[in-house]
């Protein structure tokens, strides 16, 4: 057998719950070398396993999950793991990006990879240890809430398991369901609804407990590089222990990034300082929470006791959270936002996408496009908290028929309710955004129009907009937010160099510190010597492979784009007043850079020179553009542009 | 530095004089830096236009409890700005080593990083 490098466990666990069958196989050294972990790992094993035409809620589209060699050791922020599916909201590419704990239990557990195909015939959950996998019978979890079920699982498998679990929202298949990790804590694949694939297989839970440890090549180097750079680390992400993601409330306010009343306002002053992560320090704070291995603790634990809104301990809401059921909706109760919140995640649904809704569906009644018919009798009045909290109820359980309507995002919603609801209708290939406006930071505009899995900021280009340089990637201080040229280059460098991130399982949180200690933690995990092209060349490779994925499901350049309000309406007040992005200019740059033809389909020389030959075969055909392509670049230091 | 109120307000020195032999910048101070400060905005006078990393390094000096959100003090006496804030004038934002100009106003906060 091949030895492997450092950082795995060497297995593969499939379960497939058709035949209630499960095997182990060897992780493949090409496998770890081409794409080393977390989603490089989910696109290449998913890429291989499935047909694009299957249908997102039937058995043949699997679950994976994976972790990567930074997890189980004692890289800080390194507990991520991965989920991929296709998408039920989208019908493209899914993908999920979780933190907690789970990915370490995973990998103690033995396994570097999960793959769960099939679907059961009645209810179960998987039970991962060192010992044994088993698949148990989950008829009495079925209808738990997602907090019950995981309590129930860890009392019937072992205290300390920690799960992934499913609430009401997956059992039904909205395709805003997300997977909970961690139980109270709630740490969420959130994104795409795979918690409805989780949901179609009826698989309720995936418990999770090991005693393994992860192998280091050179644990002595590893330790000595994580010291040299762990006060930085802790010096760099201090507003983010003492207030949570939701600190970014007040300046994305002020820049004109948080979105307001359903991305039309432009600046909310007063209600953002009421629902500020500053203020939940001074009102509702308990506590912080600390994913696997991190030494930031931006998680928030809050409690509330009050007349209106009962009694609420555990997970307090982030800043999408926030924005999503606060300025999406003016409502600034943070207290009924942490209400909403604690809703959610019992319920199993992505926050994002139900902040969006939110704004949409309060619009759409504004316009008399839903009425008290459809709630009834519930008024979706701006800056209504009850309102806002009844949707928030009805979008868990899919109840009524107009919030069953809605759990299934804004596109299709839009479609059906008619009247022109999609021009307020905001979203990407069909997945809601999150709440960072691309009015305000134009990089966002580009990455969300060509994020793999429908608008997402994970590439987190806005922050090398906003103040963080990167000078290994050619960003050696802060870029224009306002430009329009190089934001093409600039997306897709990111999207490649936190791709990697994706891999190794590191939080982005760390991009801060630049690349060279995740080098140089590369090495002494694996024993492998790499450098920034080389880890550069895997996430353009991820990159790549998702997006052939994604043409052979349809996507051209059409879909590349930003819904009206965010493409044709400028930000009324505020920081980011009158802006509005050159999409179109940035999309051209970021195909020529990627290798793409002006369609967004990657060109066959580039899939080859990324070691994607095979996938040649599965393009289009192409039409000639008669545009010669210009060299793409994938090396770190590449052409600034001017 | 001063309080709103206390002091006169920071109306240009070279509108008045043609020739800017001293600044008056004014910061907002956004939470928590405000609760450190114990007010919402101070007024800072400087001779000739300061950078950014003046107007911070005199706040500092004046509310020290600011010290730890916005600068690291290395061994050798050099002082670290990047990445505990972020700092805007109008829309755009600014970093230490920008000029600030007389009659600014420059917003402080904690940097922003939404999740």
């Amino acid at each position: 057998m091949t030895t492997l490098p450092g950082g795995y466990t060497g297995k593969i666990l499939q379960v497939d719950l058709t035949t209630r069958r499960s095997r182990t196989e060897a992780l493949d050294r090409t496998l770890v070398e081409q794409y080393w972990g977390g989603h490089g790992f989910g696109i290449r094993l998913f890429y291989d396993l499935v047909d694009p035409a299957v249908k997102p809620l039937a058995p043949e589209n699997p679950l994976i999950f994976a972790v990567g060699p930074f997890v189980g050791t004692p890289i800080p922020l390194s507990g991520r793991h991965s989920v991929v599916a296709k998408s039920p909201l989208t019908g493209i590419w899914g993908e999920g990006d979780v933190g907690g704990k789970w990915g370490m239990a995973l990998k103690a557990a033995g396994y570097d990879v999960l793959i769960v195909t099939g679907a059961a015939d009645r209810p179960v959950y998987l039970w991962i240890s060192e010992d044994a996998v088993s698949i148990r019978e989950a008829a009495h979890l079925w209808g738990l809430d997602a907090f019950a079920a995981d309590e129930t699982i860890r009392r019937e498998t072992h205290a300390k398991a920690v799960t992934g679990t499913i609430g009401v929202a997956g059992e039904r298949l909205l395709p805003i369901a997300a997977i909970v990790f961690d139980g109270h804590d709630a740490r969420m694949a959130g994104r795409g609804g795979l918690g409805a694939v989780m949901g179609a297989k009826r698989l309720k839970g995936i418990a999770a407990y090991g005693r393994g440890a992860t192998p280091v090549r050179d644990p002595a180097a590893l330790k000595q590089s994580i010291k040299a750079v762990a006060g930085d680390i802790v010096q760099r992400t201090m507003a983010l222990k003492d207030f949570g993601t939701a600190g970014g409330v007040l300046p994305s306010n002020e820049l004109g990034d948080l979105p307001i009343q359903n991305w039309r306002g432009g600046l909310w002053t007063e209600g953002a300082q009421r629902i500020s992560g500053q203020r939940m320090t001074e009102t509702i704070l308990k506590g912080k929470y600390y994913c696997g291995s991190c030494i930031v603790g931006c998680g928030r634990v809050v409690e509330v006791d009050s007349p209106a809104h009962g009694k609420i301990a555990g997970a307090g809401p982030e800043y999408e959270t926030l924005a999503g059921f606060g300025s999406m909706v003016l409502v600034d109760d943070l207290e009924a936002l942490a209400l909403a919140n604690e809703l959610a995640n019992r319920a199993g649904i992505d926050t994002i996408s139900a902040g969006n809704i939110a704004g949409f569906a309060f619009e759409a009644f504004e316009r008399g496009l839903i009425t008290q018919a459809d709630t009834g009798g519930r008024e979706l009045r701006w800056g209504d908290a009850d309102a806002m909290l009844w949707l928030v109820r009805a979008l868990g359980t899919g109840e009524p028929e107009m919030a069953h309507l809605l759990a299934h995002g804004v596109r299709r919603a839009a479609e059906a309710l008619g009247g022109g609801a999609e021009a307020f209708a905001v979203h990407v290939k069909g997945m809601e955004p999150p709440f960072h406006d691309p009015r305000a930071f134009s990089s966002l505009a580009v990455g969300y129009a060509t994020s793999p899995n429908g608008a997402s900021h994970w590439a987190a280009t806005h922050v090398i907009e906003g103040k963080v340089a990167l000078p290994e990637l050619g960003y050696p201080s802060q870029v224009d937010r306002f430009a329009t040229v190089g934001k093409g280059i600039l997306t897709a460098k990111m999207q490649d160099y936190i791709g990697t991130f994706h891999t190794l399982r590191l939080c982005r949180f760390l991009i801060r510190i630049g690349a060279r200690p995740v080098l140089d933690w590369y090495r002494h995990v694996t024993g492998r010597e790499v450098d920034l092209d080389e880890l550069m060349r895997v996430g353009a490779r991820m990159s790549n492979l998702k997006r052939v994925f994604n043409v052979r499901c349809g996507i051209t350049r059409k879909d590349d784009t930003l819904p009206p309000r965010l493409l044709k309406e400028p930000r009324p007040e505020g920081g980011a007043a009158g802006y509005l992005p050159d999409l179109e200019t940035m999309l051209n740059e970021y195909y020529d850079y990627r290798g793409w033809d002006r369609d967004g389909v990657p060109r066959p020389e580039t899939l080859e020179r990324l070691g994607l030959g095979r996938e040649v075969a599965d393009l289009p055909r192409a039409e000639p553009s008669g545009i010669a392509a210009p060299e793409p670049r994938t090396e770190a230091g590449g052409r600034r542009a001017p | 530095m001063s309080a709103t109120g206390s002091g006169r307000s920071p109306e240009s020195s070279a509108r008045r004089t043609g020739v800017c032999v001293s600044s008056l910048v004014r910061v907002r101070l956004f939470a928590p830096f405000d609760r450190l400060c114990g007010r919402r905005d101070v007024v800072a006078e400087f001779s000739g236009t300061p950078r950014l990393a003046g107007v911070l390094l005199r706040l500092v000096e004046q509310h020290p409890a600011l010290g730890r959100y916005i600068l690291k003090r290395t061994g050798n006496g050099t002082v670290d700005f990047e990445n505990y804030f972020l700092a805007c004038v109008g829309e755009n934002i600014v970093l230490p080593e920008d000029m600030i100009q007389d009659g600014t106003e420059v917003k402080l906060f904690v940097p922003h990083a939404g999740g």
